[in-house]
């Protein structure tokens, strides 16, 4: 939503925009309004130790009833797929307030996974007025949901705006140490369906090629123990090998663009690597990122450490290899998503996405 | 280090001791001057764009790798607004495949990276004292040569191709046709105003930074406000306050903040037209993939007034100006 905002001042001879945060994620939203330097109008901070969905629903309801009743804006903005967003939208509908749904028509089909939030999205994408819808896909699910094509506009999604806008930022002071004699592979590997043999064998995968000597992994560690154990347990101590605790967003985006090679299981490195021109190998058996697979930027490699390290052998040594995966398109967003979405509710002129073929 | 009338004939000059020929490629970036690619384009080299980094718009040196072919004769690189590209990376690649590094250093005078001069890294490098620069002499520029298999070459082939150098040293007692060549030599006038410039240069570059410092301070607001974004410095490189820029949203708030900085008085400036996008461009080089940031940066840029005799009270107009019209 950051890329949405900072829109919206820019155009605040035409619009008063108002930022509610409920901070039911508090830290890590915090971080996004410092990257941004945004400080909400309204801190509802509804967050209370232990509580249930109902609990948080309901609190989300009449708290921010209250501030819609007061404010009366044209238009509530909500993105993505938290509790907090279904409860906004729901209040807002209550008062007849028009709703538009930052990334809408993500869906897995399975109403358990994830959980609350693919019921979550489903429900605010009805309650919606105006569907900002990332991709094509996103567009068609909600067509095949009875949603009519003129609340649906495809803007690509805004995470790419901002990260086009955070890689323009300066490094970080603390910056790992990187090694200018030798190509960066950046590793981000913690998923819960990797933890146990796989991650085990990403990790010899790892050691493989480190032993190449012309290349520096840097690998920020997660701090679960099923992650971190067999990590530093495999890896702590390979020359080549440069493990650190979980780096912030800035320092992830600056990483990735000086690194000639990603290794992840991340969904959003997935999402965001092709931006930078980045090849992805994706360390999974699976992926939802069907898109980026189909575009080429993306490569499923699964964790088995002949695999892994074959094909990043491949991007290492084979240049063709490496360029048919570098062409920096991405199907996800160009960077304008935000833009799109404040001039559709403007009603100022503007193309809708179209990532190039 | 050789004088020459421009940093263009320097660039030419590291073409032809390069030893470019028909069909050669040289990567570089698309976000520069002509001249960074016309001096190989004349040996009937082919540009090999690449795209730039979104911080300090200089070469993205982690997407030269992947440019190189059996065709990869060198690689140029551009110092733009006198901030130092990624150099150890640079000189790591070019090593590993034997290839030379020529610094176009036109804005980069008295810059560093790590400690050394712009110009001082690469194989070969041009300076510029072109009257926009910062130490000028009206045209003129100069050949680095940090490579010494070059400097023989160098000095027959900026003499129309002779051992004319050689003969005025006594070296030789009559001077001939040894090479190709051209005359690249500067007048001796222009040399002697250069000496004035450059026994000042350093109080000239420390009032250019001054006011650079001034503008980036004022601007941090702007910054705040997402208006604008100011340039980025790293930490390894010192620049010379060549120029300012900002970077407003897209072309058209960068087109609308320009009018209306003009109709204050204030002359601000875009930059380089893309040279993937240019009809010589297309003819002559080809982009190595999208050059989305080139284009971006290209499109969004504006150079604010700065020069060594402005006053403080007309960089405070100026920065007034910029509120305004952001």
């Amino acid at each position: 939503m950051a890329p949405v905002i900072r829109a919206l001042r820019e155009h605040a001879e035409r619009v008063e925009s108002v930022v509610c945060n409920t901070a039911q994620h508090r830290e890590m939203v915090d971080q996004v309004l410092e990257i941004f330097r945004i400080t909400p109008d309204i801190d509802l901070d509804i967050m209370q130790p232990g509580q249930s969905l109902p609990d948080l629903t309901g609190r989300v309801i009449t708290r921010m009833t209250e501030v819609l009743q007061s404010l009366r804006p044209d238009w509530v903005l909500v993105q993505g797929d938290t509790t907090t967003v279904f409860a906004t939208g729901l209040a807002a509908f209550y008062e007849h307030i028009r709703v538009g749904h930052v990334e809408a028509g993500l869906r897995t089909y399975d109403k358990r996974n994830p959980f609350p939030e693919e019921i979550n999205r489903l429900l605010v994408d009805h309650l919606s007025d105006r569907h900002f819808a990332p991709t094509e896909r996103n567009r068609e699910a909600l067509l095949r949901e009875g949603h009519t094509d003129e609340t649906i506009i495809v803007t690509g999604n805004t995470v790419i705006d901002a990260l086009l806008s955070v890689a323009e930022l300066p490094e970080p002071p603390d910056m790992p140490p990187l090694d200018p004699d030798r190509r960066l592979i950046l590793v981000t590997a913690h998923r819960r369906e990797n933890h146990g043999q796989p991650l085990r064998n990403i990790c010899a995968a790892l050691k493989a090629l480190a032993g190449r000597g012309d290349v520096q992994i840097v690998y920020p560690v997660h701090m679960n123990p099923n992650v971190r154990g067999p990590v530093y347990e495999l890896l702590g101590d390979v020359p080549g090998v440069l493990l650190t605790n979980p780096v912030d967003y800035v320092t992830l985006v600056h990483l990735m663009r000086r690194a000639y090679l990603i290794l992840t299981d991340s969904g959003g490195i997935q999402e965001e690597a092709p931006s930078l021109g980045k090849p992805v190998l994706v360390m999974r058996r699976r992926t939802e990122r069907g898109e980026a697979v189909e575009a080429g930027v993306v490569k499923l490699v699964g964790t088995e450490t002949e695999a892994i390290l074959g094909h990043a052998t491949r991007l290492l040594d084979d240049s063709a290899a490496y360029r048919s995966m570098v062409r920096a398109v991405n199907p996800y967003g160009d960077g304008r998503a935000a833009g799109r979405i404040v001039a559709s509710l403007l009603g100022l002129p503007f193309e809708e996405f179209r990532p190039a073929p | 280090m050789l004088l020459t009338h421009s940093c263009t004939a320097a660039l030419e000059m590291a073409a032809i001791l390069t030893d470019i020929e028909p069909g050669d490629e040289v990567i570089m970036p698309s976000f520069t001057f002509v001249s960074t690619a016309n001096a190989f384009v004349l040996r009937g080299g082919v540009p090999v764009f690449v795209d730039i980094r979104p911080d300090t718009l200089n070469v993205d040196e982690t997407q030269i790798e992947e440019a190189i072919t059996p065709r990869t004769k060198a690689i140029a690189i551009v110092h733009y607004a006198g901030v130092g590209c990624e150099m150890d990376a640079i000189m790591r690649i070019a090593q590993e495949h034997n290839l030379p590094v020529i610094e176009d250093a036109a804005q980069a005078l008295l810059a560093t990276y790590r400690g050394r001069p712009l110009g001082s890294i690469g194989h070969l490098a041009g300076y510029s004292f072109h009257e926009t620069k910062n130490v000028v002499s009206g045209e003129g520029g100069a050949l680095l040569i940090n490579d010494p298999r070059y400097v023989d070459r160098a000095e027959i082939v900026r003499e129309k191709g002779t051992n004319r150098s050689q003969f005025f040293r006594g070296q030789v007692d009559k001077y001939t046709w040894m090479d190709i060549g051209s005359s690249y030599l500067p007048a001796e006038l222009e040399a002697a105003f250069l000496w004035a410039q450059l026994e000042e240069a350093e109080s000239i570059t420390r009032r250019r930074k001054d006011i650079w410092q001034r503008y980036y301070e004022e601007f941090a607001d702007l910054e705040r406000e997402g208006k604008a974004r100011r340039p980025v410095v790293p930490a390894e490189c010192e620049h010379n306050g060549h120029i300012f820029y900002l970077l407003f949203r897209d072309l058209e708030h960068r087109t609308a903040v320009q009018a209306r900085l003009r109709e204050a008085g204030v002359q601000a400036t875009f930059h380089y037209v893309p040279l993937h996008d240019s009809p010589a461009g297309k003819r002559y080089g080809r982009a190595q993939r999208e050059l989305p940031l080139t284009r971006q940066m290209s499109e969004r840029l504006l150079r604010l007034p700065l020069w060594a005799g402005m006053t403080d009270d007309e960089v405070s107009y100026v920065i007034e100006a910029v509120y305004r019209s952001a």
